[in-house]
């Protein structure tokens, strides 16, 4: 070791930002027990590797740092894609969109064939001030930045229906440990940042969704104290129930306009 | 009086509902008046990061003028097949016409100093919406047998504005923060608030929140409603 007061200094700044860093994220050891599924009941957790004695705190950063890394790939893509046309990242995807939409061969009214050549028109416009390059750039960040935001939103308002659910049927436990349990529901899903390849995207999403499912049941249940089949229950019905409206909404919209169209 | 150099650490104790920055609220000497001064606080950053995101969002995005000849010109495309649904093509393009300033300056895409209107009414919202979570929380709990005081209650409660933080990275176009992300995680925290003023259970602690956000998502619709309707009387008159 030396003695030099200012590599001490480094060393220890070093080791602030190291600390700072694990007051904000699990630590390794834990993240794996997680991903094996491996969390034990609330009350029995005494090992620090356990993920029963992670912080909300932490889990809250495991979310926002796993939805950055699935994020990234994606908004790199978006962003040479949309620098290449020179346009906002949004106007750039939805010229994409529209095109893939408009098949020419296909018989129909030919809305999709306008709306592609709107888009497309749209997506030709220059910037206002900013040069393509950057236009593309600042608004593919804002893409990026809604990853952990949305990711954040699951697990805050689907968790509070379910958490919820689980307290009339008896749960005991606080909104730390459940949110903390739950959150590493999220590690799997870094995966779907492969989501936008072609065929490999479809399969990589259905594996990472499960995964998480059944690090969300198991942490449901560690966290509440509940039996398998009530976690399951809770963990399955919000997102039932919000199926169901959809599904109601849709058909209630597809009635609509038939009706509109015949009458 | 809190230093507002706390005010970061307390708000982000309070996202992870830690029972500390409640206690430091209702202890504080004047805790009504560090909750106010905390809201407007957040709503004048969130109204700035709104002005600095619209201005980056003009930058970013084509001239709004060109943008609206484009779409017209879509919609010029789509007029026989839009007759044939029994729409007036004319009719169409005057409604896009008509709400091309409403939807703008909604998103501050090219509305000039209209965006700077943001700044003064995001913490007016806010504090807005703190006082009605505040006081109607303050009744219900009193109501199921709390035993907290008015100013403590309105100290503590003040904290519902750090989920606003995530609005402060609106400065980057076309972030978008869910409302609804928003107003639970706000409601996560005033059920914290109330917990800890009131020292009650949790299930009278979340009828008091409910109860306060029921009357916040009535006022919401009516004032949604309103501004409709005045928008329309208002855009009929033009």
């Amino acid at each position: 070791m030396t003695g030099d007061p200012s590599l001490q200094e480094g060393a220890s700044a070093n080791e602030d930002g190291r600390s700072r860093i694990a007051a904000w994220l699990p630590t390794r050891r834990q993240m794996l027990n997680a991903l094996q599924l491996n969390i034990e009941p609330v009350p029995g957790a005494v090992s620090p590797d356990s993920v029963t004695s992670a912080g909300m705190r932490q889990g809250m950063g495991l979310i926002v740092a796993a939805a950055l890394v699935a994020g990234l790939l994606p908004t790199l893509f978006t962003w040479i894609m949309a620098a290449r046309v020179g346009t906002a990242a949004p106007l750039a995807q939805l010229s994409q969109l529209a095109e893939a939409r408009a098949n020419p061969e296909l018989p129909g009214i030919g809305v999709a064939p306008v709306v592609a050549e709107t888009a497309a028109l749209i997506a030709g416009l220059e910037p206002a001030y900013f040069p393509g390059w950057l236009a593309a750039g600042v608004t593919a960040l804002g893409g990026w930045i809604n990853w952990p935001l949305s990711w954040l939103n699951i697990w805050i308002v689907y968790g509070l229906a379910v958490l919820l659910l689980a307290k009339l049927l008896g749960a005991k436990t606080t909104l730390q440990q459940f949110y903390t349990l739950t959150s590493f529901a999220f590690l799997p899903l870094v995966l779907t940042g492969l989501g936008f390849i072609p065929c490999l995207g479809i399969v990589v999403n259905i594996v990472a969704l499960l995964w998480a499912a059944a690090i969300y049941v198991v942490a449901v249940r560690a966290a509440t104290g509940l039996n398998t089949g009530l976690t399951i229950m809770c963990a399955l019905l919000p997102g039932a129930v919000v199926a169901l409206l959809a599904v109601a909404l849709a058909f209630t919209v597809a009635a609509g306009l038939a009706a509109a169209l015949i009458g | 009086m809190l230093q507002p150099k706390s005010y970061p650490e307390m708000m982000g104790k309070a996202l992870v509902f830690e029972a500390e920055p409640f206690i430091t609220m209702t202890e504080d000497d004047n805790p009504w008046a560090e909750g106010l001064f905390m809201v407007a606080i957040m709503g004048l950053l969130v109204g700035a990061a709104r002005v600095i995101g619209s201005l980056l969002l003009s930058a970013s995005m084509p001239d709004p003028d060109a943008l609206l000849s484009a779409t017209l010109q879509g919609i010029r495309q789509l007029g026989p097949l839009a007759a044939s649904f029994g729409l007036d093509p004319a009719a169409l393009e005057g409604i896009v016409r008509q709400w091309r300033d409403v939807g703008f300056d909604l998103f501050g895409y090219g509305s000039g100093w209209m965006r700077l209107f943001w700044l003064v009414l995001t913490p007016m919202l806010l504090i807005g919406r703190w006082l009605v979570f505040g006081l109607v929380c303050h009744g219900v709990a009193l109501a199921l047998g709390g035993n907290g005081r008015l100013s403590r209650t309105l100290g503590a409660t003040a904290l519902m504005a750090a989920p606003q933080a995530l609005m402060l990275l609106q400065v980057i176009p076309f972030v978008s923060v869910s409302g609804v992300l928003l107003t639970v995680w706000s409601a996560l925290i005033v059920y914290r608030a109330i917990e800890v003023s009131h020292d009650l259970p949790w299930k009278k602690a979340a009828a008091a929140t409910l109860t306060a956000l029921a009357l916040l998502a009535i006022l919401t619709m009516a004032g949604g409603f309103m501004t409709a309707v005045i928008a329309a009387v208002w855009g009929g008159a033009a």
